[in-house]
C-alpha cells in the first residue's frame, strides 16, 4: 500500500519559462530512460526477487522513482506554465501543445509515447539487476545530456540532484547483485536462474 | 503478545486505513462536512495508535517509522505479496 506526502523529494522552484528545455526534460518523465519506466521496472521486478533485502531495495527505489517522476513533472510544468501562443511557437512546443495543451503526458523528447517495452521484468534476479544497473547509468547519461543544455540555475539544481540519485541507485543495485551472486549454487554459477531453479537439462 | 493479537492488531490497521482512504476521498470534495470530519478524527486516532503498537511489537509497516535499535528491521519481515504460508 502506498500513501502520498505533499512535498517534493527536492524542491523545484523555476521562475523563468522555457518550452524548448521542457520538451527535452520531459524525456525523463516518459522517455525510454525516464523515471516512470524506472519505477514500473523496479516495482514489477520485486515479486520474483527471492532475497528479501533486495526485494526491499526494489520497493524503496521504485517508490523513490515515483517521487523523481513528480519532480521531473514539476520542472516541466513550471517551465511551461502560462505559455503564450507566441512563446509556444518560438519554443518549438507546438507539436506537443496541439495534443496535450500544457498538460503532462509521458512521452520521450522525440514524441514517442511511454511504453512497458522501455523495461524488462524477466523473473531472473541476475538478469533483472544487471538491467537495473544499466538503467541507472542510462538515466545518469540522460541527465548529463540535459545539464549540457541547461544554463538556468533554478533548473540545474533539481536536475543535478536527480543525477546524483542515479549514481546512488547504481551503487545499491551493484551491492544487491553481489548479494544474489553470493547465494548462488557454485556448481551452476553461470547458468542458473535462482528464482526458477528447474532442471532444464533433462 | 501472541499470534492472535498480532493478527487482530493488523486487521485493525487494515480496517481503519481503509476507512481513512474512503473518508479522504469524500473530504477532498466536502472539506467542511461535520460528520465526516468527526469520523476522521476518531478513526485516524485509532489507526495511529494501532500502527504505533504494531510497529513497537512486530516491526515497521511504513518506511519512515522504522524504530532502530541495533538493526535495520525494515527488510526482516515478509513482504505483503508473499502471502501467508
Amino acid at each position: 500500500m502506498w500513501s502520498y506526502e505533499k512535498r517534493l523529494q527536492h524542491p523545484v522552484n523555476i521562475t523563468e519559462r522555457n518550452p524548448r528545455l521542457a520538451q527535452v526534460i520531459m524525456s525523463q518523465f516518459g522517455g525510454p530512460d525516464g523515471e516512470l519506466a524506472a519505477s514500473m521496472r523496479y516495482l514489477s521486478q520485486r515479486y520474483s526477487m527471492p532475497n528479501r533485502k533486495v526485494a526491499g531495495l526494489l520497493t524503496d527505489i521504485g517508490t523513490e522513482e515515483l517521487a523523481h517522476m513528480e519532480m521531473v513533472s514539476a520542472i516541466v510544468h513550471q517551465l511551461t506554465r502560462d505559455l503564450t501562443p507566441a512563446e509556444i511557437l518560438e519554443g518549438g512546443f507546438e507539436k506537443y501543445y496541439v495534443d496535450h495543451t500544457l498538460g503532462l503526458w509521458p512521452q520521450s523528447a522525440g514524441g514517442i509515447p511511454n511504453s512497458a517495452t522501455f523495461f524488462q521484468s524477466k523473473g531472473d534476479p541476475i538478469t533483472d539487476l544487471v538491467e537495473d544497473m544499466a538503467a541507472e547509468q542510462k538515466a545518469r547519461t540522460t541527465y548529463d545530456n540535459i545539464l549540457r543544455l541547461v544554463h538556468d540555475q533554478e533548473v540545474c539544481d533539481p536536475i543535478k540532484f536527480l543525477r546524483e540519485r542515479e549514481i546512488v541507485h547504481f551503487q545499491r543495485f551493484g551491492e544487491a547483485l553481489r548479494m544474489i551472486q553470493d547465494e548462488l549454487d557454485s556448481r551452476n554459477f553461470y547458468a542458473i536462474n535462482p528464482a526458477f531453479p528447474a532442471d532444464f537439462t533433462k | 503478545m501472541d499470534g492472535n493479537s498480532r493478527e487482530k492488531l493488523f486487521a485493525c490497521i487494515e480496517a481503519t486505513s481503509f476507512v481513512c482512504d474512503e473518508l479522504r476521498l469524500f473530504l477532498d470534495t466536502h472539506p467542511t462536512d461535520r460528520a465526516a470530519l468527526d469520523y476522521w478524527t476518531k478513526v485516524s486516532k485509532v489507526r495511529n495508535e494501532a500502527v504505533h503498537e504494531y510497529t513497537k511489537c512486530y516491526g515497521p509497516i511504513e518506511a519512515y517509522r522504522v524504530e532502530v535499535d541495533n538493526r535495520w528491521t525494515w527488510v526482516d519481515e515478509p513482504w505483503p505479496w508473499e502471502g501467508r504460508c
